[in-house]
């Protein structure tokens, strides 16, 4: 099994795995966790969006609008072969 | 697109690394939440203690346990919430796990004391409290129950002997009730107190 590329980035795979926890989260969250510039975390963030693994889109709070980061079905299912292609790695390491 | 300088063996650490600091908090969390319960029993001992010997007779002390065990409720629902705003995976604070210890605490605490008066058993109520906090944290060590690892199920075990320990100790002394209650407090407050500082610097 292949290791699917777009995931198989330090950055992008923690964005991904964040996500695959929490489906769902605020964008300067992600940035603080990950310990991130905005800019940085955009760029790895625009290629998933332009994969269809995750989708941003700007949210109305009570602060004002806010933007977020989402995993899509399409990243969860990504996300799950990627990890079950690294365990087969592992164990074949 | 991939990164080739990237490992397998890094990958799964960096899957790991977002995992495992929530782990740490989770377990200092719950270091502070015996720390608060280390200070809730002796409070309950010691007021026990106090109101006995200034009205043996009463009745009104016996829900004397009620704004302690309510205060330790309240304390420890807001560690949990605080916990998890602090934890990077956002998972929910873990609510079935904190109603059970304190569900277990209060019920021990309660059942244990109302049972001795019940039955008319020749042991005095803080001992028999103490027993059954007791043999339920050695019980719940020993098989790994609403414990994350072995350092919490190590911790709860030697809590546990503690208690029971302090319990047979009054049980054989044959001191009077009173005595009892500050070897309740004191002993409830060195083993969940002590647990909970070793769970919360070590974690």
């Amino acid at each position: 099994m292949e290791l699917d590329p777009l995931i198989h980035q330090a950055t992008r795979l923690r964005v991904m795995a964040l996500l695959a926890r929490n489906r769902e989260a605020p964008f300067t969250w992600m940035q603080e966790t990950l310990g991130l510039t905005p800019g940085n975390l955009d760029s790895h963030v625009q290629r998933l969006v332009e994969a269809g693994y995750v989708h941003q889109w700007r949210a109305l709070t009570a602060s004002g609008f806010q933007s977020r980061v989402r995993l899509t079905p399409e990243g969860d299912a990504a996300y799950r072969a990627y990890l079950a292609a690294l365990r087969a790695v592992l164990e074949g390491a | 697109m991939g990164d080739p300088t990237l490992s397998a063996q890094e990958a799964a650490a960096a899957i790991r690394s977002l995992q495992d600091a929530d782990a740490m908090i989770r377990r200092r969390t719950a270091g502070l939440m015996w720390m608060i319960w280390g200070l809730v029993a002796p409070a309950i001992f010691a007021s026990y203690g106090f109101a006995s010997a200034a009205d043996p007779q009463g009745l009104w002390w016996r829900l004397l346990w009620l704004p302690w065990a309510a205060a330790g409720v309240g304390a420890t629902v807001a560690l949990w919430r605080s916990a998890g705003l602090a934890m990077r995976t956002r998972e929910r604070p873990p609510r079935a796990e904190v109603a059970w210890h304190v569900g277990l605490f209060v019920v021990l605490v309660v059942g244990s004391a109302v049972l001795v008066q019940a039955l008319g058993a020749p042991v005095s109520v803080p001992a028999a409290v103490l027993a059954a906090l007791g043999v339920a944290s050695m019980l719940l060590g020993a098989f790994g129950l609403l414990a994350r690892d072995a350092v919490e199920r190590r911790a709860s075990v030697a809590a546990g002997a503690l208690l029971v320990a302090a319990a047979a100790a009054c049980a054989l002394s044959g001191t009077g009730a009173q005595l009892h209650f500050v070897v309740g407090a004191l002993a409830s407050g060195l083993a969940f107190y002590g647990a909970g500082v070793l769970l919360a610097m070590r974690g």
